[in-house]
């Protein structure tokens, strides 16, 4: 009885690691992200990482997916703090928003005109004012408006407007 | 009372091969007698002084009279006993009794043990800065004789028997009337005596006989060298065992609280030893959860690690060529087979070793890429938060787990890591010792007790 209890247990372990919904990735593989940038320019989505990996697509789903496939490992976008949206991107936000490699806790701005990645993640780490995606995800479900705060300069000097 | 049945031959038979046995024929009284005594269990000059001098400058009287003269008039020695048998001869014998025999009338053993024994020393293991430093010794006589002197008190009782059909291993249980439970002092007598054993020469035979060799690796009985937390250990209710041939003390029932206090908390203001005690609970969780919450966010939730920490693991193993899991399981073997060589080598090569193999070997081993530098800081701080618990055998059963965590954490993250610790809770909620359960000090209102030191005015014994 006790041999059949053991066997059935070790029977269960197994079932459950094989068919674990569980899927890990080892770190050496991955690239920490913690600032996105999207524009729309020349026709495509150009979505940018701070570590200025660059990914194209018809849409923001393809332009990640790009990204994704072109980078040499594999990135985090679940790390990424920050997400800033160009004016020219905005057509496209719902679908953007509710993209599932965006942690609900990235915080989103949006900007007149193109930004660096690379250069404004040092800014924002430290003037953080976004607004989250899981706030944005309620928001757009409920037909609540919301403002996002606009970031405007380039070259290392920032500053956050209120949004619109 | 005599016996007329114990004979010579009878005695000698029961030693016979044996080198040490000694059989001396004497002449005391006018009367032929034979003194036996074993070479190395007696003290010479004892005998010869308390015994034989006295023995032989009798009067001449018969055998009948000269029996009862040796046991209650002539001879000085401060024990003397009448032996019932030849079996008991034996037996007084290899206690380090000598033997004189009465033929025809019967047997007297007189008390003359050696005083070759190590005496106490300062504990090995459980160091104090203020605390007493008498460890007990392999002598069950000495340490009945250490705890009397730390429980000045004719409550305390020490009730004696032999285990082991072969060994005939004395063992003391220890208790103080009017404190302890005279049920829980009685169980702990009974499982002695229903105790099918050839001897309880190791710790972990008494341990298993006494807990009933359940599977777990927890242990089930506390044990100390320390003579001042035996006492204190009794005057709290607890049952206490003394083993002869073992220099430590085991104290029953047990629980997990009891194995996260040292002496030195009561040698030290609560405050601080409060203080000391919380920080023993923080390096518990760290020592079990480290390696699995390492492996769980690295792999599964990299989005909980800080960015920069994140960048930082991420480029440390940039070309080392092993998975983390492989990492971290790898380095924990190692660091296991470190401590189990340590232990094995002569205290001067051991120390070296590990100097050797915790820093040299470990640094070659990252120089050289085997492993990443994050993966070799979190089973080295979990290591050493091992170190910080008191109880040994304690932080030797959550090493076992440490690996059960991070297996699990390996294949669910974060998900497996808490459902491994459930396993783990549910393991220690079902133990339990002497009807005491292993986490009862964390059920109610008295878990702050177990967390913090109480203030010692507002302590105290548990009275029946």
């Amino acid at each position: 009885m006790k041999r059949s209890k053991s066997a059935m247990a070790l029977a269960a372990l197994a079932a459950a690691l094989l068919f674990s919904p569980f899927h890990s990735e080892d770190a050496s593989e991955r690239i920490p992200v913690q600032t996105l940038c999207i524009r729309f320019a020349d026709g495509v989505y150009q979505v940018q990482t701070d570590g200025g990996l660059r990914g194209f697509g018809a849409d923001p789903a393809a332009a990640f997916a790009d990204l994704e496939r072109s980078a040499p490992g594999l990135p985090a976008f679940s790390t990424a703090r920050q997400l800033i949206v160009a004016d020219n991107a905005m057509d496209s936000f719902s679908e953007l928003v509710f993209l599932e490699c965006l942690h609900p806790g990235t915080e989103v701005y949006r900007s007149a005109a193109p930004v660096d990645a690379g250069d404004v993640t040092a800014f924002l780490n430290r003037h953080a004012a976004g607004v989250s995606v899981s706030r944005l995800r309620s928001a757009i479900l409920t037909g609540e408006a919301i403002k996002l705060p606009e970031i405007a300069g380039a070259g290392g000097r920032y500053r956050i407007c209120d949004g619109k | 009372m005599s016996n007329s049945q114990i004979t010579d031959a009878a005695i000698r038979a029961a030693f016979q091969g044996a080198d040490d046995f000694q059989a001396r024929p004497i002449r005391a009284g006018g009367q032929e007698l034979v003194l036996y005594s074993i070479d190395g269990l007696v003290s010479g000059g004892d005998l010869s002084q308390n015994v034989l001098r006295p023995l032989m400058a009798m009067e001449p009287q018969s055998m009948a009279e000269l029996y009862p003269a040796a046991l209650y008039t002539n001879i000085y020695n401060a024990v003397a006993l009448p032996c019932a048998d030849a079996d008991e001869c034996a037996d007084r014998l290899v206690h380090g009794f000598c033997v004189v025999l009465f033929p025809g009338v019967g047997a007297l053993a007189f008390e003359v043990r050696s005083a070759v024994k190590r005496g106490p020393a300062p504990p090995e293991t459980e160091n104090t800065v203020k605390g007493p430093k008498d460890a007990f010794t392999e002598t069950l006589r000495i340490n009945t004789a250490l705890l009397r002197r730390h429980l000045r008190t004719p409550a305390l009782r020490l009730h004696e028997q032999t285990v082991g059909s072969t060994g005939q291993t004395a063992v003391a249980v220890a208790s103080v009337a009017g404190v302890t439970d005279p049920e829980l002092v009685a169980r702990v007598r009974a499982r002695f005596a229903r105790m099918e054993a050839d001897a309880l020469i190791s710790p972990a035979a008494v341990e298993e006989y006494l807990t009933g060799s359940r599977p777990t690796a927890f242990p089930l009985a506390q044990y100390t060298e320390r003579t001042d937390k035996l006492a204190q250990g009794l005057l709290e209710g607890r049952v206490g065992v003394l083993v002869d041939g073992l220099p430590l003390a085991y104290l029953l029932p047990v629980c997990l609280g009891d194995f996260m206090q040292t002496p030195e908390d009561r040698a030290t203001d609560y405050v601080s030893a409060s203080f000391a005690r919380v920080l023993r609970y923080v390096a518990l969780l760290v020592s079990l959860f480290l390696p699995a919450l390492f492996i769980a966010m690295t792999g599964f939730d990299p989005e909980m690690i800080p960015v920069p920490l994140l960048l930082s693991i991420v480029e440390s193993k940039q070309t080392v060529p092993f998975p983390t899991v492989l990492e971290v399981l790898g380095m924990l073997t190692a660091f296991e087979i470190l401590q189990e060589a340590g232990l094995a080598l002569p205290r001067s090569i051991g120390q070296t070793l590990s100097i050797i193999g915790g820093l040299v070997v470990g640094t070659a081993a990252v120089e050289a890429r085997f492993v990443s530098p994050a993966a070799l800081i979190v089973v080295a701080t979990a290591g050493i938060c091992g170190y910080a618990l008191p109880g040994r055998e304690f932080s030797d059963a959550l090493r076992l787990w440490r690996f059960v965590l991070a297996v699990f954490a390996s294949a669910a993250g974060l998900f497996g890591m808490t459902a491994a610790f459930f396993l783990l809770l549910i393991r220690l909620a079902g133990l339990e010792s002497f009807g005491q359960n292993y986490l009862a000090p964390f059920a109610g209102v008295r878990g702050a007790d177990a967390l913090l030191r109480p203030r010692l005015r507002r302590m105290g014994g548990q009275k029946q």
